[in-house]
């Protein structure tokens, strides 16, 4: 246990504490709250920056177009800002996200006792300033890998969104309507484009 | 994959650009400068906090004091925030730290082309904003591990100093008493202790 003989304490400047640590995905998942979004990379604790207001703008119209829309119909559950555990990357060391919205199908989700194991239905990643690379390269691929059924890359600097789906092993980019796209993972989902285009603007 | 980083993320001034991605330790050397530091941890680039004055103020004595007594006694070169390629896990995945201070003997540099390969015969880190458990638990771990023939770690906050030798591959505690510690790595080098008290203390 890489964590157990030291002091919990939050740290005295309440930032970064973990960062760079190697741990297990149960070490990582029990450590204790400090104010930081960790996410474990390979078996090594990432700290990644806090979204922004603008990001959870966008990352909030998703959500709660998806939510709606499973009042209704009663696919899954959405979540946002969840630890998800992809599993072990072919490097070694386990790989824990921390995707903007996720959703996964009732009969998955009621397997999954206390967390996400396994890849999501659909994920859903807000590009920030700073993780385009991480976004667009590092985490497609292992969305891709893993088997995430659906990943929706939205880049509000950019007024751009990609929507992949998996098909055979490998994402293909869908190209939307103008104003919708129709969603495969969320069976019978139409996301409405526009009001995630107004959240693109600055306030 | 350097390359599409460089293309999709460089132009983002500002932000952390490559937290978070795989790479391998020429990829990680020849990334362009965002601004922050980054280590190599098992081969996931992991940005570190920058160091606030107080903790610079500590590591800017100590290589001081080493560089003053080098002058006179060419035993070898002392640098600071350097990239130091330790080798690479069992995995074949590359570690690279940036300690604050680190020594290397004159035989030992002359087989070093372009950059500090392999362990080096000091490293100093000092303790800052949520580094602790790296400095003292990770870094303690890998640095006996790669053979670094002695650890100084400085606590600014916690006002502590500890000087770790490695002895038969494993690191020793070795106990100070009054003003000056003895180096064995910089030979006949006594590191006054005082003035680093003195940076200890606040403005």
């Amino acid at each position: 246990m890489v964590v157990r003989d030291v002091e919990f304490a939050v740290d005295e400047h309440g930032q970064a504490q973990f960062s760079g640590m190697r741990m297990t995905v149960d070490e990582f998942l029990s450590l204790p709250d400090d104010g930081g979004k960790y996410e474990l990379v390979d078996g090594v604790v990432l700290m990644s920056p806090w979204p922004s207001p603008p990001h959870q703008k966008v990352a909030g119209e998703i959500f709660a177009q998806i939510k709606w829309f499973l009042r209704t119909h009663a696919l899954g559950e959405v979540f946002m800002e969840i630890d998800v555990h992809l599993g072990r990357s072919p490097a070694g060391g386990d790989l824990v996200y921390g995707p903007d919205v996720i959703f996964v199908r009732s009969e998955r989700v009621r397997s999954m006792h206390e967390r996400i194991v396994g890849p999501p239905d659909l994920v859903v990643e807000v590009v920030s300033p700073g993780s385009r690379g991480r976004d667009t390269i590092t985490k497609r691929g292992d969305y891709e890998r893993f088997g995430v059924g659906e990943y929706w890359i939205i880049d509000p600097a950019r007024d751009a969104m990609t929507f992949l789906r998996l098909q055979g092993g490998q994402f293909v980019e869908v190209n939307p309507n103008p104003d919708t796209f129709a969603s495969h993972a969320v069976a019978g989902f139409v996301l409405d484009l526009k009001p995630i285009r107004d959240a693109f603007k600055p306030w | 994959m350097a390359a599409d980083v460089l293309d999709t993320d460089v132009d983002e001034r500002g932000h952390p650009c490559f937290a978070g991605l795989r790479m391998g330790v020429v990829e990680f050397l020849e990334l362009p400068d965002d601004g922050f530091k980054y280590e190599l941890v098992d081969g996931v680039a992991v940005m570190s906090p920058s160091p606030l004055p107080a903790h610079q103020e500590v590591a800017v004595e100590v290589a001081y004091q080493i560089k003053a007594f080098l002058r006179s006694a060419r035993v070898g070169r002392v640098f600071t925030d350097i990239d130091v390629h330790l080798g690479a896990e069992s995995s074949g995945k590359d570690l690279v730290y940036k300690p604050d201070v680190v020594f290397v003997r004159e035989e030992r540099i002359a087989g070093m082309a372009e950059r500090i390969a392999g362990a080096p015969d000091l490293v100093v880190e000092v303790i800052s904003r949520g580094s602790r458990r790296m400095d003292t638990i990770t870094k303690r771990g890998d640095y006996e591990r790669f053979g670094v023939g002695e650890y100084w770690i400085f606590d600014p906050q916690r006002s502590a100093m500890t000087f770790l030798r490695l002895v038969d591959g494993r690191f020793a505690e070795v106990t100070v008493r009054g003003d000056e510690f003895r180096s064995e790595s910089i030979p006949a080098f006594v590191l006054d202790l005082i003035p680093i008290r003195e940076a200890f203390k606040p403005w």
